[in-house]
């Protein structure tokens, strides 16, 4: 044992010391705990034989400069983690900070030991890791709240839309039905035939509007509580489109619209058969109800590496900017007549980006007042 | 004038020897090439500074404090703007900039950096003046300006002053290296620059 140094045994820092050849002449108590490594073993052993990593310029060039007694070495624990290596259970090594200093021979001035001095910084890291670990938490925390706080705010809105289409749209024809029914009870033997007639044509328009009204809220709160059925299948787009090509021939003949669709393909996709087509019957009824007399709905398509996208483009009214942004938002929605005083509940497009979305599609809009709109929806293709 | 144009280029060779050896070292350390020079040096008594000093705005300062004895004593200072600090301590160790940790980290990262610089100094100058110094163990502090870090130095004490420019990456860095000397210490370092300068 160097007496010289014993009394460093009792200091909490691990310690040890290297003569002038890199002998470790001390190492004390608790370095021996740290590295598991006990003096005996390591005494007069030249340090860069045991530690060899230590043999790099950046550490042998400041040690030599201690060694003929120059300024105190610093090791800090973020730049080299250990300066000696001292394993913990976890198979870890103690994270260091190590100061080392010259330490002057008592029986040779010209000779100088290094000493150095290793302060244990583990613990301070793992908290600094734990408080971390704690901050990322409560940041996920924050962000899962806000997400929460902005669904709320969105189911919010839907509750109140949801009120609203009740108090509004629902009855409204439904005290025109009430109103039609009660006058032909009424004045049942005054009423001439024709008259008659007509007031059944408009009740039957009614109830018709209503029940397309009834099915898109449905569909709607379905969507907002998730249980609608979502079944992807593989189908044939164009065939869908046909269909309701036909189905809306008639209200589109009665304002003398073309009504044209130059799909000439097969097209497959995967997806929900029931929602795109609740979502082109939508986008297709309204491209009608908003186009004047004689104009024009075009629906096209394109295709494009994975995706089709299916263009449904009119020569009606078309919507300034204000009116786009709010198109697709619950918020802002609001019915508009159309331009043969059609009604609608301001719910189907809402309804079509949700459902579009639902099947991995979107939909987009551009339009110009007075010129047009088009609507454009893409949908994966199913390449076979 | 408290040094001559001829000490003073003695002096300031002096430095950048010490510098260059530290930039050096830095390379190896952190893997990175780092270029640091020491574009100004000038000397002053702390009573004409201290008015200059008084007048600058507050900047929070990151120092590192290492005081001397041998054939001149005194302390050798390093003193970084925080914002400085901060973007030399992130770019070696990695840390996110905005991290509260890097406080932290701060201090020992540039307790070590700060280390290096002012022993490549100190060491130039006791090797090419054949002296001997006994040093105190560097210690890191905050201060709110340049005064708090000057703080207690009477008017005759001399400074030292050399304004530092560190370049690592695309990442510039200013620091201040700083040695403050009461008269009589001054005055043999004098004499040891006078000696090498008849060498």
């Amino acid at each position: 044992m160097n007496n010289q140094f014993s009394l460093l045994d009792y200091v909490n820092d691990g310690v040890f010391v290297i003569d002038d050849d890199y002998r470790i002449v001390f190492w004390n108590k608790r370095l021996e705990i740290f590295s598991k490594l006990n003096f005996e073993e390591l005494e007069n052993k030249d340090l860069f034989e045991c530690f060899p990593h230590l043999q790099k310029p950046y550490y042998k060039k400041r040690i030599d400069d201690i060694l003929i007694g120059g300024s105190p070495a610093i090791f800090s624990s973020q730049i080299h983690k250990y300066i000696i290596p001292c394993p913990l259970a976890d198979g870890n090594f103690r994270i260091q900070n190590t100061t080392v200093v010259a330490k002057k021979d008592d029986k040779n001035s010209n000779r100088f030991y290094a000493v150095f001095s290793i302060q244990d910084l583990t613990e301070e890291k793992q908290q600094i890791k734990m408080i971390r670990e704690m901050r990322d938490t409560a940041l996920a925390e924050i962000e899962n709240r806000k997400e929460i706080e902005a669904k709320l705010r969105e189911n919010n809105a839907s509750k109140d839309k949801f009120f609203s289409i009740i108090g509004h749209d629902l009855k409204n024809p439904l005290h025109a039905i009430i109103g039609y029914t009660e006058m032909m009870m009424e004045d049942f033997d005054e009423i001439e035939k024709e008259e008659l007639l007509a007031m059944l044509k408009s009740t039957y328009k009614i109830s018709q509007n209503l029940a397309g009204l009834l099915q898109n809220l449905l569909d709607w709160a379905r969507v907002q509580t998730d249980r609608m059925d979502y079944t992807p299948e593989l189908f044939n787009v164009t065939n869908m489109i046909d269909s309701l090509v036909s189905l809306f021939e008639l209200s589109a003949g009665k304002k003398h619209i073309k009504l044209n669709s130059g799909i000439k393909e097969q097209l497959i996709v995967y997806a929900d058969q029931n929602m795109i087509n609740t979502v082109f019957r939508n986008i297709i009824s309204n491209a009608i109800k908003f186009t004047p007399k004689y104009g024009e709905v075009n629906i096209s398509y394109l295709i494009e590496e994975d995706n089709i996208y299916f263009t449904i483009a009119d020569t009606g009214v078309g919507m300034s900017k204000e009116m786009l942004e709010k198109l697709f938002k619950l918020e802002g929605s609001r019915t508009t007549r159309g331009t043969e005083n059609e009604e609608g509940t301001g719910l189907g497009l809402i309804l079509c980006k949700e459902l579009i979305e639902k099947n991995e599609g979107n939909i987009s809009v551009q339009s110009t007042p007075g010129i047009g709109t088009v609507f454009t929806v893409t949908l994966n293709r199913f390449k076979g | 004038m408290l040094l001559s144009e001829e000490q003073l280029d003695v002096f300031r060779e002096l430095i950048n020897i010490g510098v260059g050896r530290s930039a050096s070292l830095l390379n190896d350390m952190i893997d990175k090439p780092i270029k640091l020079n020491i574009p100004n040096i000038w000397v002053a008594m702390f009573g004409e500074l201290e008015h200059e000093i008084k007048s600058q705005p507050d900047m929070r300062l990151n120092s590192i404090h290492l005081g001397f004895k041998g054939i001149f004593s005194g302390t050798a200072e390093i003193m970084f703007p925080q914002e400085s600090a901060t973007n030399l301590v992130a770019l070696l160790t990695g840390e996110e900039k905005g991290s509260p940790e890097l406080d932290v980290i701060r201090a020992g990262t540039l307790n070590e950096v700060a280390n290096v610089l002012l022993n490549g100094v100190m060491g130039s100058i006791g090797n090419i003046l054949e002296g001997q110094f006994e040093y105190e163990v560097p210690v890191f502090h905050e201060a709110k300006n340049k005064l708090d870090v000057l703080d207690k130095l009477n008017e005759q004490t001399v400074v030292l002053y050399g304004e530092t420019h560190f370049e690592v990456d695309d990442l510039d860095v200013e620091g201040d290296i700083i040695l403050i000397m009461e008269l009589p210490a001054f005055e043999n370092l004098k004499v040891c620059l006078n000696r090498l300068i008849e060498e």
